[in-house]
């Protein structure tokens, strides 16, 4: 037999003026703890792949549903097109940063300004024109209707370009 | 000075206007404040009462496990869309050389 004054269990233990209380609390804390344990163990996959160097192409692997093979393809194309991509950066650098030095240096329209405004036209279209066809190189890689939809994704942004990717990366990253 | 102030103070009449009315606004303010103690009071006591019931304060933390886990998945669901984008944007950027001169 049990002895009366000892408490048996916890419900006893707690005066019952408190039990609402300590029950709001636990309610409170389980709640809040399943709410960031769930956000955290849902992201954490994307998360990671924000993290990682490579996180561009693995979103590619995954929104376009590539095997290996393509992903390999895919790999072996965008290393051999990045040197050709920072070139072009380079280039277009070089020409609007030679315009805008026209620009400041004269008040008036000049040939030399002209011949200027008309190199950086060039290297843009160059530069287009090379993205363009890595562009259709990947999408080549895809399977038909995946290769159809990256297209026509990747085409929108490369020739109609809206506000800049680098607005949406920054604006995530602050 | 204190003499002055003596007799001015002793002159002084106060006539309080108290409405007609006065005692029994007094006693219906007291009557709706008892009214909303009373109130609280039984809700207080109803719940106390609920929670000794130790399955209904089972039955609450497991609700309030449910919710969380809705309302965090909702908003990892809405993370996840936003780190999506931004990596469709990291993908562009390493394509497109004026994306790619924007990081500069």
């Amino acid at each position: 037999m049990s002895n009366p004054l000892i408490p048996t269990s916890t419900s006893n233990r707690i005066r019952p003026e408190y039990r609402l209380g300590v029950v709001l609390i636990a309610a409170l804390g389980i709640g809040l703890l399943t709410f960031y344990a769930c956000k955290f163990f849902a992201t954490r996959e994307v998360r990671e792949m924000t993290q990682s160097p490579s996180g561009g192409l693995e979103w590619l692997r995954r929104e376009f549903h590539l095997t290996d093979t393509q992903f390999k393809n895919i790999e072996d194309l965008q290393a051999a097109y990045a040197p050709a991509c920072n070139e072009m950066c380079s280039r277009i650098m070089e020409a609007n940063s030679k315009v805008s030095v026209l620009v400041a240096q004269n008040d008036k329209m000049t040939p030399e300004l002209e011949a200027a405004i008309q190199e950086a036209n060039a290297v843009q279209l160059n530069c287009r024109t090379q993205t363009l066809a890595h562009i259709y190189r990947v999408s080549a890689q895809m399977n038909p209707s995946d290769g159809q939809r990256y297209l026509r994704m990747m085409a929108s942004r490369v020739l109609q370009p809206g506000p800049s990717s680098d607005t949406a990366v920054r604006a995530a990253t602050e | 000075m204190d003499d002055e102030l003596r007799k001015k103070l002793a002159s002084w009449k106060v006539q309080p206007q108290i409405p007609a009315d006065f005692q029994r606004r007094v006693w219906d303010r007291i009557a709706v404040r008892e009214a909303r103690t009373s109130r609280l009071h039984f809700v207080m006591v109803w719940a106390v009462a609920l929670m000794r019931q130790p399955r209904v304060a089972v039955c609450a933390i497991a609700l309030s496990a449910l919710i969380g886990a809705g309302l965090g998945l909702a908003e990892s669901g809405r993370a996840n869309t936003e780190n999506w984008k931004l990596l469709e944007a990291k993908y562009v950027q390493s394509i497109d050389p004026n994306e790619h001169l924007q990081s500069y």
